[in-house]
């Protein structure tokens, strides 16, 4: 049950971050390529069954946890805080869907629609439970996420840009400002000590999350300092590092939502109140 | 060297306004009659929890010092990290409270305690 979960928030992460961040990066970097349209499209599509996979999910657990069937037992569902978010979640991604089918979408209207859209993932899961500033950190971690990872993914498909690589890179850097200190915040939030963090499968998984995210920033930090302003200064050869460099940081990327998501389904290193 | 400043102390703000570590999962925070104490009958059962949990799928059952169920009226919910359910009057003896609840992230908890009822 737990490795479904995983598997399924992984799978919205990934979509999520695709499309919101494709959105961010149409609207403040440059106009996407074809296949960078595309992958806008596929990731709604994608998201649309994961969605239903994760109704699904929850609501069996809800049903070993407190039994119940058919019509009334989906509109219990529907009716709890998780399911009113799951609501606007799905409300939301259809009129995303609607607005990328266009032949000449508006990129910055959906991107403005899509930012906000962030925040109803956000309140339906651990940080939502919390309270609202932890929803709006978490949103603020999301959102930073999305532009940065989802603004990477449309550049890999979008030709030897130089303009367009120039705005990405302070994108990055302002969406860094984001999410380091929200990861910092929610770190604080959910892991009491040391020793919680040390001897905890949440604690450790969150390790093995730091460390590659260590990674993913020296890569970024090596686009910023060294291979985009190369490329600006006409190095036809740091537009291939560019390039290699933004695809090893999107495998990263990938696997490190995983681990986004296994933290999503872990239990928390607290002891219960005693 | 004016953002890295900036930066620190944006990131010093939002620690700032950290809250106390939260668990995700409902546990009991405390009840009412408290856990392991000895009262005099309790007109109702109250359980309040660590963060907000989902009503609709969460139960408390009470156990009478021979092992069947007592029958309470339908739960309700005060607030939402509360939950609290009528009690009918209570002979003396040792009672089990067991509760299972879904916080409103979805995540499962249950427990059990007891407490006593004193002779009037």
């Amino acid at each position: 049950m737990n490795a479904a979960f995983t598997v399924t928030g992984w799978l919205d992460l990934v979509a999520t971050v695709l499309l919101a961040g494709g959105l961010v990066f149409a609207a403040a970097v440059a106009t996407p390529a074809e296949a960078g349209r595309r992958t806008m499209r596929v990731a709604a599509d994608a998201l649309a069954p994961v969605l239903v996979a994760s109704f699904a999910l929850v609501g069996i657990r809800m049903h070993e946890v407190a039994g119940g069937e058919g019509v009334g037992f989906v509109g219990r569902l529907l009716a709890m805080h998780w399911g009113r978010y799951w609501i606007g979640r799905a409300a939301g991604l259809v009129v995303l869907r609607v607005g990328l089918a266009a032949a000449r979408p508006r990129w910055t209207l959906l991107a403005v629609f899509a930012v906000p859209w962030l925040l109803l993932r956000s309140s339906q899961g651990h940080a939502g439970a919390h309270g609202t500033v932890p929803a709006l950190v978490d949103w603020a971690h999301l959102a930073g996420a999305a532009a940065w990872l989802g603004g990477l993914a449309q550049m890999a498909l979008l030709a030897d840009d130089v303009p367009a690589a120039a705005r990405l890179r302070r994108l990055a850097t302002a969406a860094l400002a984001l999410v380091v200190p929200a990861g910092v915040y929610a770190a604080f939030l959910h892991v009491p000590s040391l020793d919680r963090l040390l001897h905890t499968p949440y604690g450790q998984t969150l390790l093995a999350k730091l460390a590659l995210v260590a990674v993913l920033l020296t890569l970024g930090a090596a686009n910023h300092f060294r291979h985009v302003p190369a490329l600006v200064a006409g190095d036809a050869v740091a537009a291939v590092r560019l390039r290699r460099t933004v695809r090893m940081e999107l495998v990263l990327a990938a696997v490190i939502l995983l681990l986004s998501a296994l933290l999503g389904v872990l239990p928390m290193p607290h002891e219960p109140p005693s | 060297m004016k953002r890295g400043v900036a930066a620190f102390g944006f990131l010093v703000g939002l620690l700032a306004l950290r809250p106390p570590p939260a668990g995700a999962h409902a546990f009991l925070d405390h009840a009412e009659p408290r856990v392991g104490s000895s009262v005099a009958a309790p007109p109702t059962l109250t359980l309040v929890f660590t963060e907000p949990v989902e009503a609709g799928f969460s139960h408390l059952a009470l156990r009478a010092p021979d092992g069947k169920p007592v029958e309470t009226p339908a739960l309700e919910q005060p607030a939402p990290n509360t939950l609290r359910v009528a009690l009918p009057a209570l002979a003396p003896g040792e009672y089990t409270v067991e509760w299972g609840v879904v916080s409103v992230d979805t995540h499962p908890t249950d427990g059990r305690f007891n407490f006593s009822v004193k002779k009037p």
